[in-house]
């Protein structure tokens, strides 16, 4: 039963070497499906280009299914994978940080990866900005995070626990949400100035 | 014009298509090694082994550093580390296959590649610092969070496409 | 495109309503008799004070210390960073949320042994997974921590080795004496879990 190496069933020394295989896949996607370039990315948020959300979108749901369904055919144990902690203060203030960073500077960290690797001199620039960020971030822990960073905290929860109903039930819901989403990005394009990139 | 977007469109992959794989990826890394996708994690790696080299003491003096650089092995013998590696190799393969190659700035018509490049760097450190408040990026904790249905995936994702979508107005000019 | 898609929209939503409409299971995983004869029987539940005092000045971003005394005697004197949920709170919701941390090393510790094994022994039951006890208690880390008494000469080296160990520690804690004012509870530290240690234990952390 899953996964396989925190459950000891194959080798912890398999662990880099499927990690590589997992990025390579993850990079190749992304870059195949136009993540390398911030304007198509921002186009989500202009209404011109709705790639990060079919994307996004798709894969949670396909992943959620496919837990879901293996932990029900008892394949894998979710016990045993891991879960984001919800540490509620700095989860929302994270988030709003991340958010201006993605409306600035076109790009998240993975896809300014692949946008760099493609030659995108912005996304490499994007990319000393995180180092940079990240680096300021940990010289000033202490004084301006810290608290922050472990205030609220929740455990571990699963979303259908969080609002009380069974998983089948919230997958379902996030399912109709999700074709109702396409289906009304699929229309927009037509009300929005097209925007060539 | 008209033909270079036809040209791109052909090229680009399918979105659901390509969503429809990345959640198989997903499911695979789980199946695996019991956790998902994430970015921001290498770069921190990258982060505390240069200050590790740099300042050895204070990597381990400060309680952000300490955890990392107080272990035998370098920062950068991580998951993630192998993992980011992956995605430039992906990514290259894909760029390659596509003709995508091309060293360039990419900006709307309306600002200069230097605010383009000022706001990449601003944008950068946004996230940097934004990652690490948040514990993970928009591929660790909202992406992989929303695949294994945890509240804490579905909040990141709602405050970082929440502030996207309220703030868009104002910036507007970067992108159309 | 229309056919396509209309297609698979209804494939994804068939796949969602079978999942509803699938009989539940239940996955949560009380132990058996028998596997918990077998838990007790293993001796690697218990961490010795030296153990804990190392990670605990090594700031373990995995260590997660569990009180499990009453709260006055909890606020009187702890361990540092640890949290307190007294025996009768264990198997509430509030509790869950610290002992479901897989990827954490949970460490029940009361005044002796008896009340954290009883805690170990309810939090195996319920099939939360790394939890342990530190071995003694509270009085075992008074006297080997806190109050380390001067190995005799003529007894072996390791003795003399884990004196000093004790003697920095003790340093570190505070010295000498049980230091009531040592930091309280609250959340317990944290940081990306990804120090591998122990036996099975979940995956680590994302990005």
């Amino acid at each position: 039963m899953g996964p396989l190496i925190p459950n000891e069933i194959i080798g912890a020394n398999w662990d880099f070497l499927i990690a590589l295989l997992v990025g390579i896949g993850f990079g190749y996607i992304l870059e195949r499906a136009g993540f390398s370039s911030s304007r198509k990315l921002a186009g989500v948020f202009y209404g011109y280009d709705f790639v990060v959300l079919r994307v996004f979108f798709t894969a949670a749901i396909t992943a959620a299914f496919g837990l879901y369904y293996f932990q029900y055919f008892e394949w894998i144990d979710l016990s045993m994978i891991y879960i984001n902690p919800l540490y509620l203060t700095s989860t929302l203030i994270g988030g709003v940080i991340m958010g201006f960073g993605f409306i600035i500077g076109g790009y998240c960290p993975g896809t300014s990866v692949c946008g760099a690797m493609i030659g995108k001199i912005d996304a490499m620039v994007f990319i000393g900005g995180i180092f940079l960020g990240i680096f300021f971030y940990g010289e000033t822990y202490e004084l301006l995070w810290k608290k922050i960073y472990l205030d609220n905290f929740l455990g571990a929860p699963l979303v259908f626990d969080s609002l009380g109903i069974s998983n089948a039930l919230f997958i379902l819901g996030l399912s109709i949400a999700a074709l109702l989403a396409f289906w009304i990005t699929a229309q927009i394009p037509k009300f929005v100035k097209r925007v060539d990139y | 014009m008209e033909n270079k977007v036809l040209e791109n469109k052909r090229k680009y992959m399918n979105p659901y298509l390509a969503g429809f794989l990345l959640g198989l990826v997903i499911i695979f890394a789980f199946y695996y090694t019991g956790r998902g996708l994430g970015a921001s994690g290498a770069i921190k790696s990258a982060v505390v082994a240069s200050v590790d080299a740099v300042a050895h003491n204070h990597a381990l003096a400060s309680e952000f550093y300490a955890p990392y650089a107080s272990k035998e092995e370098s920062p950068l013998s991580s998951w993630l580390v192998f993992e980011i590696i992956g995605v430039m190799i992906g990514a290259l393969i894909s760029g390659i296959i596509a003709g995508r190659l091309k060293l360039k700035v990419e900006h709307s018509p309306k600002i200069s590649s230097k605010t383009r490049l000022i706001m990449a760097i601003l944008g950068g450190v946004l996230f940097g610092i934004g990652s690490q408040l948040g514990r993970g990026c928009t591929s660790g904790a909202a992406l992989t969070g929303m695949a294994t249905l945890s509240t804490a995936g579905f909040v990141s994702m709602l405050a970082i496409f929440g502030t996207g979508y309220t703030f868009a107005w104002f910036f507007r000019k970067f992108w159309i | 495109m229309n056919l396509r898609y209309t297609l698979l929209s209804i494939i994804l939503l068939i796949l969602a309503f079978g999942f509803v409409l699938l009989p539940k299971k239940d996955f949560s995983k009380d132990l058996g008799a028998e596997d918990m004869l077998l838990a007790v029987l293993d001796d690697s539940r218990f961490l010795s004070t030296d153990e804990v005092a190392n990670m605990i000045i090594n700031q373990d971003p995995n260590l997660l210390l569990i009180d499990v005394r009453i709260a006055d005697q909890f606020s009187e004197f702890n361990l540092r960073g640890a949290v307190n949920l007294p025996l009768d709170s264990l198997l509430t919701e509030g509790a869950d949320m610290y002992l479901s941390q897989t990827a954490k090393t949970k460490v029940f510790y009361s005044n002796g042994s008896i009340y954290s094994s009883q805690a170990w022994l309810l939090s195996k039951r319920k099939g939360y997974k790394n939890v342990f006890i530190m071995r003694g208690g509270l009085n075992q880390w008074i006297e080997t921590i806190m109050q380390p008494t001067e190995p005799k000469p003529g007894e072996p080296q390791t003795a003399f080795q884990t004196y000093e160990a004790r003697k920095g520690a003790s340093q570190f804690f505070g010295g000498g004496s049980a230091d009531a004012s040592s930091s309280g509870a609250g959340a317990p530290k944290s940081g990306s879990p990804t120090l591998k240690k122990g036996k099975k234990k979940g995956a680590a952390g994302g990005c």
